[in-house]
């Protein structure tokens, strides 16, 4: 039987499509935002890190206790710093290869190893960006290297907060969870590198239709979590914009409200959700792209993801869990479930889960026909409203980069590193990870 | 001119020197009865031109010192505030003394820019009101043209006939090899007669391009545009420029004016851009409006008032002759330089 998927009832027809034009040109993601770059414990005293973030190689380094993030790429032959970090004093960095080095307080390059009375000495220099350290994560403003505005607070690039939010989003079904930027709080949490362009990863964490895929992890079936195998959004509250001119802005889904209704069987299918305990737990989006989940995994903490492009089709998946702890005592609880239940059967087990299935997206959307080519249906809502709310509230499209990592495929480097796995030096050119075997 | 005069002027020769707005500069001898174009094209000298007949205004100049006159009669496209203030036709043009002329665009504009011949198959044709066909069009895949600049112009040549007719852009570099465009579809006209009776989606049509010197300057300034009917469509070209590179922290003014509400369209469109830049403010202006327009009731160049002007803002015109002589009238008395005013001629006299 043929099907026409032309009289096919489509949730994003043409003229949906085009109202979020500028989410399908973001490729590469967002530029002068606030992304996280590291955790403080990666950067001890001294060291150097090398990220990137929307095709923007990033050098971090730890001097005085202060963190310096600069361009990762020398102005002279665009080697990484960050490849085999040379640090000869507390206010500079020295590219390895011919000495040139830059201030890190302006970036400017301030003398040349060998060539201490070189012309271009004072006259030149490698961008520099704006770094917030907060309880234990370090944030980069990632700017285009024109920016010459006031920088946003790193409030509105994080998500909305409790017990400030509470009359417009109430909760009744869960106490108050912190956010990053409170007192006292500690956060826990890993990072590592999917295969697939952001915007897949971004738009799974608040997809209500997609709870299938967590039906049979480890963590629901252990504690009988009574979770839904879909939540469907019934009216037009099901969603609430968040637009405050100074402030988070993205979407807040009302889960567990009249808006949405859980969907526990399929008759037809004869598969019903398991679980006994009710799990209330809600989620939001917001720019440039960070999800937030109330009452998750345990009541009073909070979990965080950022979906952070490298490349247009890798990004760093973040995930970190927050919880106020008021005693030596109870820090040492969370740890420990943090370390022994929920890093491993949560932030692993189950959102490995989320992984896998971005990744399996990335063949279809790779080639671009993908976003062109799908066909999302009424439990897509979320979806679509994020990919509307990040084309209105972006503060720029970042732009196709030259001369970094992932700006060209198939190089002999991506080859070789394919073909042999642990091709000396892979790492610093693909992660910026330094290579120590001096 | 009498006789007498006319044997004088051919036995001057003149120098002209071209002075293009990236520094460069060429100097050349201007023999009996040459065009400023014709000393230029002799010399290499790398002016932009299309029609060679006063009608497209692209190889426009500005006269800095000496006289250079023109051929009235052939100046169709010239506003006359332009003449008095200094503007010229190079291929109407002729150097009466030895003379320099500014060009407002890089010596390498012409060269970075080159025509080329290809065609163009019609993937969508949409009446977006009573009068306005815009068409997507698919570039054919080996066509030469890889880039052009916002506000920039193509010719299409109508099918059945020998005829072309001139239509800029609405859409943008990143979206070749797909081009759009929005054309006004009158009683009359060639084009017009073939958009009404003929044109389908898979029609193929003969295109040359890309012309013309009305484009976006870099500029991070701020910005007005006014534009009068598919005048608008160099100014979506622009904007969608504009909203790639991130222009999102200085003013852009678009003036968007029709005589009667039903003319009006892409209002969809301007809405989205509006959502998707903050620093763009959309002024919708009917000038003869019935029923109930409840939006600004003015020609659309009057809704820009002095506080929307800062030193250094540029300004784009495309629209009907007396709205662009209008719109450059009213800019200058409210401060903007003459020589940040770029105005594209639009006329549909042979649609």
């Amino acid at each position: 039987m043929a099907f026409d998927k032309k009289k096919a009832r489509v949730a994003n027809d043409k003229g949906t499509k085009k109202q979020y034009q500028p989410y399908m040109e973001a490729e590469w993601g967002f530029i002068n935002h606030w992304y996280p770059a590291a955790f403080s414990d990666e950067l001890p005293e001294g060291e150097v890190k090398g990220i990137q973030i929307a095709g923007v190689p990033i050098v971090l380094r730890r001097a005085k206790g202060t963190v310096h993030a600069l361009l990762d790429q020398c102005l002279h032959r665009g080697v990484r710093f960050s490849a085999k970090p040379m640090c000869l004093n507390d206010e500079t960095i020295t590219c390895w290869y011919h000495g040139f080095t830059f201030n890190l307080d302006d970036g400017e390059l301030s003398t040349i190893v060998a060539a201490p009375d070189d012309k271009l000495i004072g006259t030149t220099g490698i961008q520099k960006f704006a770094v917030e350290e907060v309880n234990g994560m370090i944030f980069v403003f990632v700017c285009e290297e024109d920016w010459d505005e006031e920088i946003p607070p790193l409030k509105n690039d994080l998500p909305i907060r409790f017990p400030e939010n509470n009359d417009k989003f109430p909760h009744p079904l869960w106490p108050d969870t912190p956010s990053i930027l409170d007192d006292g709080v500690i956060i826990r949490g890993m990072h590592r590198t999917g295969n697939a362009n952001w915007r897949l990863a971004c738009e799974n964490g608040f997809d209500a239709g997609h709870l299938l895929i967590h039906r049979d992890n480890a963590i629901v079936q252990a504690k009988e979590w009574a979770v839904p195998l879909g939540i469907k959004p019934l009216d037009d509250q099901a969603i609430a914009i968040i637009e405050d001119e100074d402030g988070p802005q993205g979407f807040l889904n009302r889960y567990f409200t009249d808006s949405y209704e859980p969907i526990l069987e399929n008759p037809i299918l004869d598969i019903k959700a398991y679980g006994q305990n009710p799990k209330y737990f809600r989620t939001s989006m917001f720019m440039p792209g960070v999800l937030m989940v109330e009452n998750w995994p345990e009541e009073h903490v909070v979990q965080y993801e950022w979906y952070i492009p490298i490349t247009d089709d890798t990004y760093e998946y973040w995930e970190v869990l927050v919880k106020k702890c008021n005693t030596e005592e109870e820090k040492k609880e969370f740890d420990y479930r943090f370390e022994n239940l929920y890093k491993p059967m949560c932030l692993e087990g189950f959102n490995d889960c989320d992984l896998m299935a971005r990744d399996a997206m990335q063949n279809f959307y790779a080639d671009g026909t993908g976003w062109d080519d799908e066909q999302l249906a009424d439990m897509d809502a979320s979806v679509i409203v994020w990919r509307k709310c990040a084309s209105n509230f972006n503060r720029g499209i970042a732009q196709p980069p030259r001369g970094v990592n992932g700006a060209k495929k198939g190089q002999s480097k991506d080859l070789a590193a394919a073909a042999l796995g642990d091709w000396p030096g892979m790492d610093a050119y693909a992660t910026g990870r330094k290579y120590d075997k001096s | 001119m009498s006789s007498a005069e006319a044997v004088a002027v051919q036995e001057v020769t003149s120098k002209v020197t071209y002075r293009f707005n990236d520094g460069v500069e060429f100097e050349a001898i201007s023999g009996e009865g040459d065009t400023l174009l014709d000393v230029a094209r002799n010399n290499e000298v790398p002016i932009v031109h299309q029609c060679l007949t006063g009608s497209c205004a692209s190889c426009i100049c500005r006269v800095d010192t000496g006289d250079v006159s023109m051929d009235s009669d052939r100046v169709m496209s010239l506003l006359p505030s332009e003449a008095r203030e200094g503007f010229r036709l190079t291929c109407t043009a002729y150097a009466d003394t030895d003379c320099v002329v500014d060009l407002d665009y890089p010596s390498t504009f012409s060269e970075d820019h080159a025509a080329s011949q290809s065609v163009i198959t019609i993937e969508e044709l949409e009446w977006v009101n009573h009068n306005t066909v815009r068409i997507t069009a698919e570039l054919d895949e080996d066509a030469e043209m890889e880039n052009f600049e916002a506000g920039q112009y193509v010719q299409l040549k109508v099918p059945g006939t020998e005829e072309w007719r001139s239509y800029s852009m609405s859409s943008t570099v990143r979206d070749l090899p797909e081009l759009t465009f929005y054309i006004r579809v009158l009683d009359d006209g060639v084009m017009s007669n073939y958009l009404r009776d003929r044109a389908a989606v898979g029609d193929t049509l003969e295109i040359d391009g890309p012309y013309g010197v009305f484009y976006l300057r870099e500029e991070k300034v701020p910005q007005i545009m006014i534009a009068g009917g598919t005048g608008l469509a160099p100014m979506m070209s622009m904007i969608d420029t504009l909203r790639l590179s991130n222009f999102r922290r200085k003013p852009v003014i678009l003036a968007f004016g029709c005589s009667f509400e039903k003319d009006l369209f892409a209002q969809d469109e301007l809405e989205l851009r509006g959502n998707w830049m903050r620093n763009l403010d959309v002024r919708t202006c009917v000038s003869r409006p019935e029923g109930d327009w409840d939006g600004l009731t003015m020609r659309a160049q009057y809704s820009i008032t002095k506080d929307d002007i800062t030193e250094d803002t540029i300004a784009y015109l495309c629209g009907p002759p007396a709205m662009n002589e209008a719109a450059r009238e009213h800019l200058e008395e409210l401060g903007v330089k003459g020589e940040n005013i770029h105005v594209e001629l639009f006329d549909t006299a042979h649609a």
